[in-house]
């Protein structure tokens, strides 16, 4: 009998994998295919045939209203948020490492709790204490809590990963003097090196698809990002299909891209130290 | 590169804009979308000390960053709104500049007088009327009536006959953005009106204990559950959003007959389906009387037109108002507004129409509709508070659903009433 | 090892750094939203002191509850959706063989763009009028997003979106399973049944905890895709706690009681958190 289920498991995967490939291409299919109709062609059946005529005219359109620009504001946001968070958590594994004493710990379990809370839980608050700091529709309004939310989990990470190296190292760098800072410099740092990669791009491609904050922090077009550019698009251009279908295109383009030249960099940052 | 570093620096910490500047905050409609740039153009080569930025945003997403935006009283110079309830809020807060003293005679008597309605609180202005007027009428596609032999219904009845005839040849009766949920509206408003004339609506707004309770409302109800039986809407009408103008090509390509909508949907007709138009296809009627009704047939409900109001956190206020009395007095804008088929809310305008008009059938019956109108109820969800507006935009599409009876329906908003009065 | 004592003050420092941005950035706030859950606020006009007002109206909200009856139910379906597939096709990719790695390479594509990008696809491609399904005939008659199935409807898309995430959790960890195990298995005549249940899943179980605890805590905070495709509706039926919050405190202009919300669900977290680090040891399983 159980054999029977193995053989019929056998059998079957390789169809079922098929078809879940299927489902996972085929609306990335139709994107693709759809922003390369001009508008009229897409009202004619059926939607998922190849156009009549090809054409870009919805790339310039998107293109001409800004698109470049939040471009922009969101490779700014998402390199900053990754870079700072990266950074802040280090120092923080490293301190929860080298002295398992009281405060620390309890920094460590602070850290462990924000895991888990969710942005829309501080929001609201955080939308009053932007704007009586005066940051209110800036950048850096949506930096500083994307960077924050993303320490949680880059702080385990990185506290999981350097507890891995010997405590001989440390020591023997100790006894010849060196203070905390070369400890980080010349043996945390190239040690790591791995680790701070993968979540700095765990935590770019966190950044560069977040959508609350700038949602409720800012509201000029100078500081859109792409989550609300691509939302806006559609209110602007929403009978416009193919033209919405091009600005997606556009705003997961780098990740299309980064994904296909470096797929095993990107699968190991996500898997980073969470298994 | 540097200009970027310094780009990112300034996004990234703020910026100081030229105390001059300002800003129009609009939502994305075609009247903005096609005549403010160039005016805005203009406007900046003449005023170098006082630019004009004009900002958009899509429809429901306005509403929100308008009301975040005076909250965080940063708010925009000049913004779009649509008077009445919400725009008191504003005003009550604090957040809306008064203009009476700025507004003239002169300025006064370009418009309509029903239009400066929506932005006069305790006798004093709020906004200036722009864009259309906007009150709602039925669309219907022509071909597919003449197939049907059908005519446009006069009763409520004849409405629903028609629906039943329409459905039974296999096109969708009526298209509705129910998932938006304003779009319901339009049916409660003008059958509340139908059935109890204006006191209903008005109880309401002045939230007089029981005003829910009054029959007419519990009678436009049941109504909506009669119609909403029929299943007349096309199918995912919940949730449908008016925004992705999918209703809109429904309708245009025949798949469906009718459609309860402001008459701005003409003009997005004429911008996103113009061979529907120009076919002869698209028919209108106003909204039939319901049988046994005490309301006036010939009364409108709607948006009296879009305003534009000054915040009080404008930095340039003079410009923002000047800006304003410019549009207002600008006969170019009157003619573009006629050119595409829509009503401008001036005074006398009913012989430009004749002659300046780009589709005087449409336009004169619009213009006719308002001229005659005894009464001109505002939208509902915006006369109301938006502490109420919103619950009652829930509950009524629970209605539409038929989740709740109609007099759960009046029971659950008397309630919500009730609430607020303390 | 040499340890750094309270007293080393360059520790302390560089400690304290992040300390202090996470706590400004993150936890200030969420204090601030639960002392914003004692105001009574609309948002533009002056706060108003109302002490535990807010919370008792919680405690016999309907709304609230039903919110949070549909962020549970919603949790449930994508966990039920998610973990299976995610796991089957997890032990399937990290096999050799051209057709796997053909068929993993594409099969991570969703996870590349945004919950909103997600949404606004799936919207278009779900319209009963004129999406997919209208020129499928079989299919015509299908409202995805109707009252009764927007929920399962939004709990598939968002597995679409996030089955390759997890699918990458278990392959890794099933790669990093000895093959001696198995093979010594196979020697002892198990079956391929026996070695899945007695060797794979066990093995698997940290695994499983970690993708299971993300799937929840997303799940009962996802926001973007709901809003974007329904804004919490048909009527109130995908209408979960952050749906429920931003209607309350950025449409209805009560945003003290929608902080009230947000403290909630910062107090489930919390709680959640405890419940399964805490548990499954994740902070500090190897601890010197």
């Amino acid at each position: 009998m159980k054999e029977a289920v193995a053989s019929a498991t056998r059998i079957l995967a390789p169809l079922f994998v098929l078809g879940w490939m299927a489902v996972s291409v085929f609306p990335i299919y139709y994107i693709a295919v759809t922003s390369l109709k001009t508008q009229a062609d897409y009202l004619k059946p059926p939607p998922w045939g190849f156009p009549t005529r090809w054409t870009l005219e919805n790339y310039s359109a998107v293109l001409e209203s800004g698109f470049l620009h939040y471009f922009f504001n969101s490779v700014l946001v998402a390199t900053t948020v990754a870079i700072a968070s990266v950074a802040l958590s280090l120092l923080a594994a490293y301190g929860v490492v080298r002295s398992p004493s009281g405060v620390f710990r309890v920094g460590l379990y602070l850290f462990a709790l924000g895991f888990a809370v969710p942005a829309q839980a501080t929001v609201i608050a955080l939308y009053a204490l932007v704007r009586s700091v005066g940051l209110y529709d800036t950048l850096g309004a949506i930096i500083l809590p994307l960077t924050g939310f993303a320490m949680p989990v880059t702080v385990i990470v990185f506290s999981n990963f350097l507890r891995e190296i010997p405590p001989a190292l440390f020591e023997a760098m100790a006894i010849e003097g060196a203070g905390h800072w070369t400890i980080l410099r010349h043996l945390v740092l190239p040690l790591s090196l791995r680790a701070i990669l993968s979540m700095a791009l765990f935590n770019f491609i966190g950044a560069w698809n977040a959508l609350l904050f700038p949602l409720i922090l800012t509201e000029s077009p100078e500081v859109r990002v792409l989550p609300m550019a691509v939302w806006a698009f559609t209110g602007q251009f929403g009978i416009n299909v193919p033209a919405v279908m091009a600005a997606v295109t556009l705003s997961a383009l780098p990740l299309i891209i980064a994904y296909v030249f470096a797929r095993r960099e990107i699968l190991n940052a996500l898997r980073g130290g969470l298994v | 590169m540097r200009k970027y570093i310094l780009l990112g620096a300034t996004l990234l910490f703020g910026s100081s804009p030229l105390a001059q500047n300002f800003e129009v905050w609009a939502i994305n409609n075609w009247v903005i979308d096609q005549f403010f740039p160039k005016f805005i153009q203009e406007w900046n080569q003449k005023n170098p000390n006082a630019q004009a930025r004009l900002i958009q945003f899509e429809n429901d997403l306005y509403k929100q960053r308008l009301f975040v935006a005076l909250g965080a009283k940063s708010g925009p110079d000049v913004f779009y709104n649509w008077g009445g309830g919400v725009l008191e809020s504003y005003v009550k807060a604090g957040a809306v500049e008064d203009l009476t003293t700025s507004i003239d005679s002169a300025w006064k008597n370009r418009f309509l007088d029903l239009m400066w309605r929506g932005v006069t609180f305790s006798g004093r202005l709020y906004g200036v009327p722009s864009t259309e007027v906007q009150p709602v009428v039925w669309f219907y596609n022509k071909a597919v009536f003449r197939r049907l032999n059908l005519q446009p219904p006069q009763t409520w009845s004849q409405l629903l006959a028609a629906v039943d005839r329409i459905k039974a040849a296999g096109i969708t009766p009526i298209v509705v953005a129910g998932g938006s949920k304003w779009p319901l509206l339009m049916y409660q408003e003008y059958l509340a009106d139908r059935i109890g004339g204006p006191e209903v609506f008005e109880g309401i707004v002045a939230n007089r204990p029981g005003a829910w309770r009054h029959p007419a409302m519990l009678r436009s109800a049941e109504l909506i559950v009669q119609l909403a039986a029929k299943s007349p809407f096309q199918p995912g009408w919940e949730s449908a959003q008016y925004g992705t103008g999918a209703i809109r090509a429904l309708f245009a390509t025949g798949r469906a007959a009718m459609q309860l909508m402001g008459v701005w949907e003409f003009g997005a007709l004429v911008s996103e389906h113009p061979d529907f138009v120009k076919s002869g296809d698209l028919g209108w009627f106003a909204f039939p009387r319901v049988e046994g009704g005490r309301g006036d047939p010939r009364n409108l409900a709607g948006n009296f037109t879009n305003y534009f109001s000054v915040s009080s956190f404008s930095r340039n206020k003079s410009a923002s108002i000047r800006f304003l009395r410019e549009l207002s007095f600008s006969d170019e804008y009157v003619r573009f507004l006629l050119r595409n088929g829509a009503i401008p809310p001036t005074r006398d305008v009913g012989n430009l129409i004749r002659q300046e008009g780009a589709y005087p059938d449409w336009q004169g019956f619009v213009y006719g509709l308002v001229e005659k109108a005894p009464y001109y109820v505002l939208s509902w969800d915006q006369a109301m508070p938006p502490q109420l507006a919103q619950p009652y935009l829930d509950n009524l599409q629970l209605l539409f659903l038929r989740r709740i009876s109609a007099q759960e329906f009046v029971d659950r908003m008397q309630r919500l009433a009730d609430g607020l009065r303390q | 090892m040499l340890r750094g004592t309270m007293r080393d003050r360059g520790l302390l420092f560089l400690y304290s750094l992040p300390l202090f941005f996470y706590g400004f950035t993150v936890l200030l706030p969420i204090l601030g939203t639960l002392l914003l859950s004692f105001y009574r606020w609309d948002g533009i006009s002056n706060r108003e002191w109302i002490g535990l007002a807010n919370w008792g109206r919680l405690l016999g909200d309907e709304h609230f509850f039903h919110a949070l009856r549909i962020s549970f139910a919603f949790t449930l379906a994508a966990w039920v959706i998610q973990t299976p597939l995610a796991l089957g096709l997890g032990i399937y990719f990290a096999r050799r063989g051209f057709f796997r790695q053909v068929a993993a390479f594409f099969a991570f594509l969703p996870l590349l763009f945004s919950s909103t990008a997600v949404g606004i696809i799936w919207l278009y491609i779900l319209d009963p009028n004129l999406g997919i399904l209208y020129y499928i005939p079989p299919l015509r008659s299908l409202n995805p997003l109707s009252e009764s199935s927007a929920l399962v409807t939004l709990a598939l898309v968002t597995s679409w979106q996030f089955i390759p995430f997890h699918t990458l959790l278990y392959q890794a960890a099933y790669q990093g399973i000895p093959h001696e195990l198995y093979e010594a298995a196979y020697l002892d005549g198990a079956g391929e049944w026996d070695a899945f249940w007695h060797i794979t899943l066990p093995l698997l179980r940290p695994t499983i905890i970690t993708s299971s605890f993300i799937i929840v805590v997303g799940s009962l905070t996802y926001f973007d895709l709901i809003w974007v495709m329904t804004q919490g509706g048909p009527g109130y039926a995908t209408t979960n706690l952050p749906v429920y919050l931003y209607r309350l405190a950025f449409q209805s202009q009560n945003v003290g009681y929608g902080a009230t919300v947000g403290a909630f669900l910062a107090l489930l977290a919390l709680g959640l958190s405890w419940l399964l680090i805490g548990r499954s040891g994740v902070l500090g399983r190897r601890w010197s």
